[in-house]
């Protein structure tokens, strides 16, 4: 018995998978952060859409702030974004305790 | 009818009466132990009522609810300060004998969670000298012991019953001007406190019914406008003397230990409600990361702020790991910490009981690390935490609840995926149109979207989702009060965040001086940079923005009948401010502030495309971004936008595989 944990991800807490409820991809083991598992394409903030300004045209050297978006590997659905300086780390947001889920 | 001493008014009288450590207090922030220390010389009224009938108990919380609005009501017709009566930019609370949230107003939020600790602390510290009496008024807008920043400022008081401490009413209110090196008392140059309006710890400001005019004098000498200031504390007297006295009513109608009874059903009720919901989500950790551009004016730094949700049983504990050490301008104490948690949790989780904070706080501990940006230490500069570093902090608990939700399929639905992506607010100084001095606050700054749900779209420029009954001024108030004249005021295209369900749009306002030689403006601001919302799946909501045209041709464009609608229409010296910027502002200097968008639910290319053809039909979304983000393709026809249908399932076909395509796998590098 999977359950939801996320409007695209499931997780079953027998098998502890995390997997796509969109095309059943299994993404990551149910511990790991599934944002490192994912798809992943970076860019720069102005790929978030046309109001976006580059952030040299702001401050006067360049940031270095990137756009990440994460898909499901398997049907490329859209499953979360970032948008931080670029040597930030991937940040763990769903760290579900699966015992819980098993109880 | 039987009577019962319960735990949650119960005092410690066990050991010598030493009230909190005061002076770690004024550094570290003040956090309230349980029981607190209450000096034995105050009788608090314990006993009350355990079975009150249904239909009373539907009584009084009304009754209860109502006098906290017209508390509400007293502080916006007595003071007749545009802040109080345009803006609403207060909120009354009924606390406990001990501090417990009864009912808060429907007014800005993040005011009456801290109430509790304003409360807590007057009771351990100010019980024995100079003692907590009858007709007393305590002042305060010390951050450290429970203000967002030193411009809000609470005014608190007992109510007594047969010389007992029945409960408080409170009320707080947003000041015009309480001095610090900015007109408007949010200092986004300062480098630390000494820089900005001075903290006053909790008062006797009034002594038995009688205003102490030696400390009225002392706090109005403090501001640049005394005179407003003085108008708004004699609202707040008045408004805690209505609350006060209406209490005072029902309890001769119903008897105390009813009154007391139906505040501790309220209380447990509420709590009930919020394990409930607590028993539906599973047990982890929920993390949101948000970046805070700028420490002060000129400063270029990017600071990290990091909240973590443990929900474990009935329980969250909220720490704020990683967050960056606190610095010059932009920093929020203990206090605001807390309150922010609880400005997210009433409308995402207590729409069922959602102004009592009380409930819900005996479930959530605060494990935040002291020294940080989100739980300053003295001297940290903290005058704008409810204009920049509280909603700072709003986002971060917003992008992990929203995760923790998420997680829920019962709960998801009460998702708001976010406040405005980016935006502040600009305080306003100079001679007004009459050639007096005049300062404010522009509260256009309460405007901006509201998040997208799971079932719905987000609210075009719906506000702030924790002031539900704060309004933006008129323009036209705005504009008989300073000597401002507004060009426009618009929704944004495409600022709404992309999504399955699109985030809510956000506002621009323009203005420029009017009948005066210049405004001082100084913007304190997050986002800007980058959004500071996250949604689930979905894309961020446009950011906020302060953009200037110095010198440009606006006054010949009035001569020739000519109102310009964009900001870059106009010839000039364009300039995009930082987040927290001073600018002087002359009569042909054109400004504009974005209040940002919020991000979307879902991925934008599960959008039906038919809603994206009405946003563009609206103007809330551009024609490029339906294609290369919600790929829908459309043609136009005068007004009328189409779908292309076969183009758009193409359209969308190419955006799955360019994605996959642009991308690497985490798990196999």
């Amino acid at each position: 018995m999977t359950t939801e944990i996320h409007e695209y991800l499931e997780l079953d807490p027998d098998a502890r998978t995390i997997a796509c409820r969109k095309c059943g991809e299994e993404i990551c083991d149910a511990d790991a952060n599934y944002k490192e598992h994912a798809a992943i394409r970076t860019g720069p903030i102005t790929d978030a859409g046309p109001v976006f300004t580059p952030p040299e045209k702001i401050y006067d050297r360049d940031p270095d702030i990137e756009f990440r978006q994460f898909f499901c590997p398997g049907c490329a659905v859209l499953l979360d974004y970032e948008v931080v300086p670029a040597d930030e780390p991937i940040l763990h947001d769903l760290e579900i305790d699966v015992e819980s889920l098993r109880g | 009818m039987p009577i019962e001493n319960r735990g949650r008014e119960e005092i410690d009288t066990s050991t010598e009466h030493t009230g909190s450590n005061v002076w770690e207090d004024f550094v570290q922030g003040y956090i309230p132990e349980d029981p607190i220390d209450i000096h034995p010389q105050l009788s608090l009224h314990t006993a009350y009522e355990t079975d009150v009938d249904p239909v009373t108990y539907e009584v009084l919380r009304h009754r209860l609810y109502s006098i906290n609005e017209e508390h509400g009501a007293t502080l916006e017709n007595v003071s007749g300060s545009p802040v109080a009566y345009f803006a609403q930019d207060f909120n009354p609370t009924i606390l406990t004998a001990t501090g417990e949230v009864v009912f808060q107003g429907p007014y800005i939020q993040f005011f009456s969670p801290i109430a509790e600790l304003q409360a807590k602390w007057i009771l351990e510290n100010r019980s024995e000298n100079p003692g907590i009496e009858p007709g007393d008024v305590f002042i305060s807008n010390d951050t450290w012991v429970g203000s967002t920043h030193q411009p809000d400022v609470f005014f608190l008081a007992p109510v007594f019953r047969e010389g007992e401490l029945f409960c408080w009413v409170v009320n707080t209110l947003h000041q015009y001007d309480i001095g610090g090196s900015n007109a408007g008392s949010f200092c986004p140059g300062a480098s630390n406190v000494f820089e900005e309006p001075v903290p006053i710890p909790p008062i006797k400001v009034v002594e038995g019914g009688e205003v102490r005019e030696d400390l009225r004098q002392m706090y109005l000498r403090h501001s640049r406008l005394p005179q407003m200031v003085g108008l708004d504390f004699n609202a707040q007297v008045a408004g805690v003397n209505v609350a006060r006295e209406r209490i005072n009513d029902t309890i001769d109608e119903y008897g105390a230990e009813t009154v007391k009874g139906v505040m501790h059903e309220v209380l447990d009720d509420a709590e009930q409600k919020f394990v409930r919901k607590l028993e539906q989500i599973p047990d982890g950790t929920y993390r949101g990361r948000a970046y805070m551009d700028g420490s002060k004016t000129g400063d270029t730094g990017i600071y990290r702020g990091e909240v973590q949700i443990h929900k474990e049983g009935d329980t969250l504990t909220f720490t704020n790991e990683n967050t960056a050490p606190d610095k010059d301008a932009i920093n929020c104490t203990y206090a605001g910490f807390r309150t922010a948690i609880m400005s997210v949790l009433n409308p995402f989780m207590m729409s069922d009981a959602m102004w009592v904070s009380g409930g819900p706080l005996r479930h959530i501990e605060i494990e935040t690390t002291p020294g940080t940006m989100t739980h300053a230490q003295w001297p940290s500069g903290t005058s704008n935490g409810g204009t920049v570093s509280v909603p700072f902090v709003i986002h971060l608990v917003n992008n992990a609840v929203n995760r923790m939700l998420a997680a829920s399929e019962n709960l998801k639905r009460n998702i708001i995926t976010g406040q405005n992506a980016g935006g502040g607010a600009v305080a306003q100084a100079g001679i007004d149109q009459w050639g007096e001095e005049f300062g404010t606050m522009n509260l256009d700054c309460m405007s901006g979207g509201i998040g997208a749900a799971p079932h719905r779209d987000g609210v075009d420029t719906g506000g702030q989702y924790w002031a539900p009954k704060a309004p933006i001024p008129n323009m036209e108030h705005n504009e008989q009060d300073y000597p401002i004249l507004y060009l426009y005021r618009s929704e944004v295209p495409d600022t709404g965040g992309p999504g399955e369900r699109r985030g809510g749009a956000g506002m621009d306002y323009c203005w420029k001086p009017h009948k005066t030689e210049q405004i001082e403006n100084v913007f304190a601001a997050s986002g800007v940079l980058a959004p500071l919302s996250k949604g689930i799946s979905g894309y961020p909501g446009g950011n906020g923005r302060f953009d200037v045209v110095h010198d440009s041709d606006v006054e010949e464009r009035f001569a020739e009948r000519e109102v310009t609608q964009d900001l870059t229409e106009l010839e000039g010296d364009f300039e995009r401010l930082h987040s927290k910027a001073h600018d002087v502002q002359r009569p042909d200097d054109v400004s504009v502030i974005r209040n940002g968008g919020t991000p979307g639910y879902g991925d934008p290319i599960e959008r039906d495309p038919e809603r994206v053809a009405d946003d563009i039909e609206r103007g809330l979304v551009t024609e490029a971004a339906a294609n290369d983000i919600y790929g829908v393709v459309v043609e136009r026809d005068g007004d009328e936008v189409a779908v292309l249908d076969d183009a758009t399932e193409a359209r969308r076909s190419e955006i799955r595989e360019r994605r996959l395509a642009e991308s690497t796998i985490g798990g196999e590098q």
